[in-house]
């Protein structure tokens, strides 16, 4: 069973990437924030930052490691790393999935 | 060529008729070859750019092939001769699309009985950002651990490294310690290293070529690599 809070969880992760990423690619909190892509915030090293951030801290809240490389997540359209609203309604729905919810 | 779950082995790409190590795992993108002077014109394209050295010691670009030229021999001595208290063995990173070298990966202080080597690698600034190096390293895990029976790999790298750290913990290297003051810089200035590592049971060269198309691709949705200039 898991039961944790998205949303919650990667505003966490995303702290703590700020805390390691320049000036010019600090992540705004908002569900619209364009993460990887053309126009985005991340570059590869940013996105990759915040991709080790979320899997750490998930695994740290919810006791359960996640994988945000596998094939299912690559296969995902749009794409998960899109938005901060993309990547949050897919953690939710691993959340929910892990809880049989 | 053989494919098996997306991974190809390439055992006759080298322009020069020189094989790639037999069975040596491939991937989408990139292949690693045995270093020979065919690759010359290829690393001197690229080590002749000041920010290729942007974390080295000793950061001075090539200003001729011959200084490349004697670079590269000088790896290919340390393969035949050892480096760092160990073997040495270094590869090629080139692009399976043309066989351009877009870089070198290797390994130093290779103890045989510990099972244990220390790993570096360099790509070409102008290939920076298209998440080349974790198809790489990738191929390297696969290597070491099945092929050549390490049981632990290590990298080092300077503590401002922000792109290299972010490739070493991306691709599953646990940091084990700060070096204080390890690398001595030309200007004078001291940095603490970084080591990692990495056991062959924690390998996962699966993620790290999940981590190569997300880089590459902008995530993977078919669209440009998004190059900032970061050496990924």
């Amino acid at each position: 069973m898991i039961q944790a809070d998205a949303t919650s969880i990667l505003h966490d992760a995303i702290d703590t990437a700020n805390q390691i990423l320049p000036a010019e690619q600090q992540i705004a909190k908002a569900r619209e924030t364009r993460l990887f892509g053309p126009d985005a915030v991340l570059d590869s090293v940013g996105l990759i930052t915040l991709i080790v951030e979320l899997e750490e801290r998930v695994e740290s809240v919810t006791g359960r490691p996640i994988a945000l490389t596998d094939e299912r997540t690559l296969a995902t359209r749009p794409s998960v790393f899109a938005t901060v609203g993309s990547l949050t309604d897919y953690l939710d729905t691993l959340f929910k999935e892990a809880s049989g919810g | 060529m053989t494919e098996t779950d997306g991974t190809r082995e390439h055992a006759h790409r080298h322009p020069g008729g020189h094989p790639a190590d037999p069975g040596f795992p491939a991937y989408r993108r990139v292949y690693l070859a045995p270093l020979d002077m065919n690759g010359l014109a290829d690393m001197h394209e690229y080590s002749c750019r000041p920010e290729f050295y942007r974390f080295f010691e000793d950061p001075r670009p090539h200003e001729s092939i011959d200084q490349t030229r004697a670079y590269l021999e000088g790896l290919m001595d340390r393969e035949r001769n050892g480096y760092g208290g160990g073997d040495s063995k270094y590869w090629f990173i080139r692009r399976c699309v043309d066989d351009k070298v877009i870089g070198s990966i290797g390994l130093t202080a290779w103890n045989r009985r510990r099972r244990s080597a220390v790993f570096g690698f360099g790509i070409a600034p102008q290939e920076w950002g298209a998440g080349d190096i974790f198809e790489a390293i990738g191929c390297l895990m696969q290597h070491v651990f099945e092929q050549l029976g390490l049981e632990r790999l290590e990298g080092i790298t300077r503590c401002d490294n922000t792109p290299t750290l972010a490739v070493m913990c991306g691709t599953g290297f646990a940091q084990e310690g700060r070096l204080r003051e390890f690398y001595a810089s030309d200007d004078g200035r001291r940095y603490d290293g970084i080591l990692f590592g990495l056991l062959k049971f924690e390998a996962q060269p699966q993620r790290c070529f999940g981590l190569a198309r997300i880089a590459g691709t902008g995530a993977g949705d078919g669209s440009n690599p998004t190059n900032k200039g970061e050496p990924l």
